[in-house]
């Protein structure tokens, strides 16, 4: 932990060890008492760290993934980032995937839960804003 | 890793998921899923009873394990699903896609 209410991950390119990030940031938003946001946070950090894992990192251990996860009073701030060459997010964000496709939901996804979603210019950091209903009174 | 258990009734699968369907997970069952379509299943049931966490990967199975099924005139079914991963299914429009349900 680096400052109040802040707190980072530094894992090594392995699917297996998304679930531990997961599992602390799960637990740590359910002690902050926002119960009604664990389940979308959950979801959307899965989906950006797998997506760093598998397409930014192409899946070498010997790269990591860094995570930061910060309660503000207004949103739930998540930043993901990865040592890959990063990709074109400008053309990905604006897909909408067909019932019958196997891939290419994770941003969608995010579309649909109106969750704010900023990369930098070459898309190997993102940075990922869930809005507080009510906003965090602890 | 993924844990699960599988049944088989004539031409119906029945897998009961623990915890999660994710990326991580996917291979393991799908190397499974594929084994049971092979052997004659036409019918494969997902019991979600269990499941708080479903990611895009885990979706992505399903809908391959669909497309695979619907081929032959089978089909996929998700019973049991949580009102979360109920409203995300519902939110990709896949609801009558995977046959779901928050009911058995």
């Amino acid at each position: 932990m680096i400052c109040a209410g802040c707190h980072r991950w530094k894992i090594q390119s392995d699917l297996q060890n998304v679930d531990f990030v997961c599992q602390e940031a799960r637990d740590l938003i359910e002690e902050a008492g926002l119960k009604n946001v664990v389940f979308i946070t959950d979801l959307m950090l899965r989906e950006f760290v797998n997506n760093a894992i598998i397409h930014g990192n192409r899946r070498n251990t010997e790269k990591c993934v860094q995570i930061f996860l910060k309660v503000k009073k207004y949103w739930l701030v998540i930043k993901v980032k990865d040592e890959g060459k990063g990709f074109n997010w400008r053309e990905a964000i604006k897909k909408t995937p067909s019932v019958d496709d196997i891939s290419g939901r994770g941003l969608f996804i995010a579309r649909q839960y109106g969750v704010r979603i900023t990369y930098n210019s070459v898309g190997n950091k993102v940075i990922v804003r869930i809005k507080l209903t009510g906003g965090n009174t602890t | 890793m993924i844990e699960y258990k599988m049944s088989r009734n004539g031409h119906i699968a029945t897998i009961d998921l623990f915890e999660k369907l994710t990326a991580a997970d996917v291979p393991a069952l799908q190397s499974q899923l594929k084994e049971e379509i092979d052997a004659g299943s036409s019918e494969i049931v997902f019991n979600f009873a269990q499941v708080r966490v479903l990611d895009s990967t885990g979706i992505g199975l399903l809908i391959a394990t669909s497309n695979h099924l619907i081929q032959t005139n089978g089909s996929v079914k998700l019973v049991n699903v949580s009102p979360d991963i109920f409203k995300l299914l519902k939110t990709m429009r896949l609801v009558d896609r995977l046959h779901a349900s928050t009911g058995g």
